[in-house]
C-alpha cells in the first residue's frame, strides 16, 4: 500500500484520536466524545499497529511522527493511574505506615540508637558535669533556653511572646524541614543522616541536661512530653529512609546501585507520607498544649506517656492481620 | 532503533511498538526550574500581602504557606497536571516514570523531596553533575524516583507534499532512497527555491536535470511513491 492510500484510509481515524486526546486535555464534557471511551483499547492497539506499519515500510516521517505523538499520548492515558484507589490514605494511617516501618525495623532501629544514644549520653553528661554543654553549644543560646523554660515564662518553649498560632507555623515549617533533610541527607552515602541525627541528638540533649541542671526540668520536661512522641518519633523515622537510601548505596546487594536506589526510593516515600503528618501533628500540640502553662505537669506527662505508648503500639501491632 | 548518541529513551510498549521518549538536558529543565521560582515567590508575595494584615496570625499562616509552596508545590502540580509544574508546561517539559507512563505519588514525592541533595552545594550542583553523567539527563531525585524528564510533542501540521503531476523513478529505488526523496519533497517547502533546486541536483544522475528542474523532476517522483494518482 502506498503511502497516499495508507493515509486517506486511516487518516479520520488518526483525526479522531487526536480530537479525543485534545477534548481530553481541555477538560470538557460537552457533546460527544470523538471515540467512545470503551474503544480506545482496541483502536489504540490498531493505531500502534499502523504505526509499526508506518515504520517497516519507511512512510514519510511526518507521518511516522504523528502516529508516534499519539500514541505517547494514549500510551499516558491507557497505562498511568494503575496504582490509585480511592480512600487508599485511609488504609495507609490505618495500617499502611506502620508495615512501611516494620518492613525497615532494623534501619528504624538504628536511627533511634543514632539519635537516642547521644542524646542519653549528652543528658547524663549535664549532670555530672554541667560545663560540658558548654563545648556544644555558645553560652548565649542556652541562656535564651534557661529563659524559655525558666519560672517567668508565661508560655514554654518561646523567647518572647509569640502567638500560639505562629509558633504553629514555625514548627511546621521548622520541623518538617529538618525531617526531609535527614531523609535527603542519606543519599549521601547515609552520611547526612547520621550526621544530622547525631547532632540533633547531642544539641537536644545537651539542652535537655542544662536546663535539667539548672532545675528548670519540671517545666522543661512537661513541656517536651505531649510532642516528643511525634516529633522525635518523625525526626528517627525520616532518619530510617535516609538509612534506607544510604543502605542500597552502601551495600546494593543482588542489585545494581541504579536499581538498588528505585527499590529504596519505593520504601522510603512509604515512611516519609506518614513522617510528614507526624511532624505537622507534633506541630499542633507543641504549638497549643504544649506550651500552655495553665495545665498541671501530672496531666502533661499523662499525656505525653500515653501518645508515647500509642506511637510504639502503632508501629509494632498496626496493620498486622492485613500483611499475613 | 534509536542512535547510541541520540537523547531518546526507548521503550517498548505491550503492542510491540517501540516509544521514544525525548529527554530534556539541563538547561531547558533549569529554565523551567526559575519560572517556577518566580511564579513561587510571585505566590508567596502575593499570600503575605493579604496575611501581612494578621499579625501574628498572619505570620504563623504565613509560614505554613511557605512550607506548602516550597516542599509540596512542585509534586503536587506534578501529580495533578500531566506531569508538570508551571514552569515545565511553558518549557514544555513533563516528568513521566520511565516506562513512559504519568508520574505516580511515590515518585513525584521522592523525586521533589531528594531536591535537597541535588541542590547542594549550591545552584544544583550535584543535580547538574548527575545529569551530565547519566545518559539520560536524570538528577539524583530522577534516579531514585525512576523518573524521567521528556519534551512534550509541539502539536504538528502534516507538511503535505506539494502537488506535481507523478512521475515513476526511471529504474527502480531502495527503501532508503524511496524514503529520501519523499522526505525531501515534505521539506521543501521549508527550503528557500535555490537550496531546493541545489539539493536536487545532488541526485543528477536520477533526474537526468540540474537546477530547478531537478526540484520539480523530485517532487514528481515523490508523489508518485506515496501513491497519488495522476
Amino acid at each position: 500500500m502506498k503511502q497516499h492510500v495508507f493515509e486517506a484510509r486511516y487518516g479520520a481515524e488518526w483525526d479522531a484520536f487526536e480530537a479525543w486526546l485534545a477534548r481530553r486535555e481541555s477538560g470538557t464534557k460537552e457533546g460527544p466524545p470523538p471515540i467512545p471511551d470503551v474503544e480506545i483499547p482496541q483502536r489504540y492497539r490498531r493505531l500502534c499497529h499502523q504505526l509499526a506499519i508506518a515504520r517497516d515500510r519507511r512512510y514519510a516521517t511526518d507521518i511516522v511522527d504523528r502516529l508516534h505523538d499519539i500514541a505517547i499520548e494514549v500510551h499516558q492515558v491507557l497505562y498511568g493511574g494503575r496504582t490509585r484507589h480511592d480512600h487508599a490514605w485511609l488504609g495507609y494511617i490505618l495500617g499502611g505506615f506502620a508495615r512501611c516501618v516494620r518492613s525497615q525495623r532494623r534501619l528504624a532501629l538504628a536511627a533511634i540508637l543514632l539519635f537516642f544514644v547521644p542524646f542519653a549520653l549528652m543528658v547524663a553528661l549535664a549532670q555530672v558535669y554541667p560545663d560540658a554543654v558548654y563545648y556544644v553549644m555558645p553560652g548565649h543560646n542556652l541562656a535564651e533556653f534557661e529563659q524559655m523554660y525558666g519560672p517567668g515564662a508565661s508560655r514554654l518553649g518561646r523567647r518572647g511572646a509569640e502567638s500560639d498560632f505562629y509558633m504553629f507555623g514555625y514548627y511546621i515549617f521548622n520541623n518538617v524541614s529538618i525531617a526531609f533533610q535527614t531523609f535527603a541527607g542519606g543519599l549521601v552515602f547515609a552520611l547526612g543522616t547520621v550526621v544530622v541525627l547525631v547532632i540533633n541528638g547531642v544539641m537536644i540533649g545537651a539542652v535537655a541536661g542544662h536546663v535539667t541542671a539548672i532545675g528548670y526540668g519540671p517545666a522543661f520536661w512537661s513541656f517536651v512530653a505531649g510532642h516528643s512522641a511525634f516529633e522525635l518519633g518523625g525526626i528517627v523515622l525520616s532518619g530510617a529512609a535516609g538509612l534506607r537510601l544510604g543502605s542500597a548505596l552502601v551495600s546494593p546487594g543482588q542489585l545494581t546501585r541504579k536499581e538498588a536506589l528505585a527499590v529504596a526510593g519505593r520504601d522510603a516515600a512509604g515512611i516519609m507520607y506518614g513522617v510528614a503528618g507526624m511532624i505537622v501533628a507534633a506541630a499542633f500540640i507543641e504549638a497549643f498544649w504544649s506550651a500552655n502553662t495553665d495545665i498541671a505537669h501530672a496531666i502533661k506527662y499523662g499525656v505525653g506517656i500515653a501518645l508515647v505508648a500509642i506511637t510504639i503500639g502503632y508501629f509494632i501491632s498496626a496493620g498486622r492481620a492485613r500483611a499475613a | 532503533m534509536a542512535p547510541a548518541l541520540d537523547t531518546v529513551r526507548s521503550i517498548t510498549t505491550p503492542e510491540g511498538i517501540e516509544l521514544e521518549l525525548k529527554l530534556a538536558g539541563p538547561v531547558p529543565r533549569a529554565c523551567a526550574w526559575a519560572i517556577d521560582l518566580a511564579v513561587r515567590a510571585g505566590i508567596l508575595i502575593a499570600i503575605s500581602v493579604v496575611l501581612g494584615q494578621l499579625g501574628k496570625l498572619g505570620m504563623g499562616l504565613m509560614l505554613i504557606c511557605i512550607f506548602l509552596v516550597e516542599w509540596l508545590y512542585p509534586a503536587v502540580c506534578e501529580l495533578k497536571f500531566d506531569g508538570a509544574t508551571p514552569g515545565k508546561k511553558l518549557m514544555r517539559l513533563r516528568v513521566v516514570n520511565d516506562d513512559g507512563t504519568p508520574v505516580t505519588l511515590a515518585a513525584a514525592v521522592v523525586r521533589n523531596l531528594l531536591r535537597t541533595v541535588d541542590f547542594l552545594p549550591f545552584m544544583y550542583g550535584v543535580g547538574l553533575a548527575s545529569m551530565l553523567i547519566n545518559r539520560e539527563f536524570r538528577r539524583l531525585g530522577d534516579l531514585v524516583a525512576q523518573t524521567v524528564v521528556v519534551y512534550r510533542q509541539e502539536p504538528r501540521h502534516a507538511a503535505a507534499i506539494p502537488d506535481a503531476p507523478p512521475l515513476a523513478p526511471p529504474r527502480p529505488l531502495t527503501v532508503e532512497e524511496a524514503h529520501a526523496i519523499v522526505e525531501f519533497a515534505e521539506r521543501s517547502r521549508e527550503l528557500t527555491p535555490e537550496r531546493a533546486a541545489e539539493l536536487a541536483s545532488i541526485v543528477r544522475n536520477l533526474t537526468g536535470a540540474s537546477g530547478p528542474a531537478a526540484r520539480e523532476r523530485l517532487l514528481r517522483m515523490a508523489n508518485h511513491l506515496v501513491g497519488r494518482s495522476p
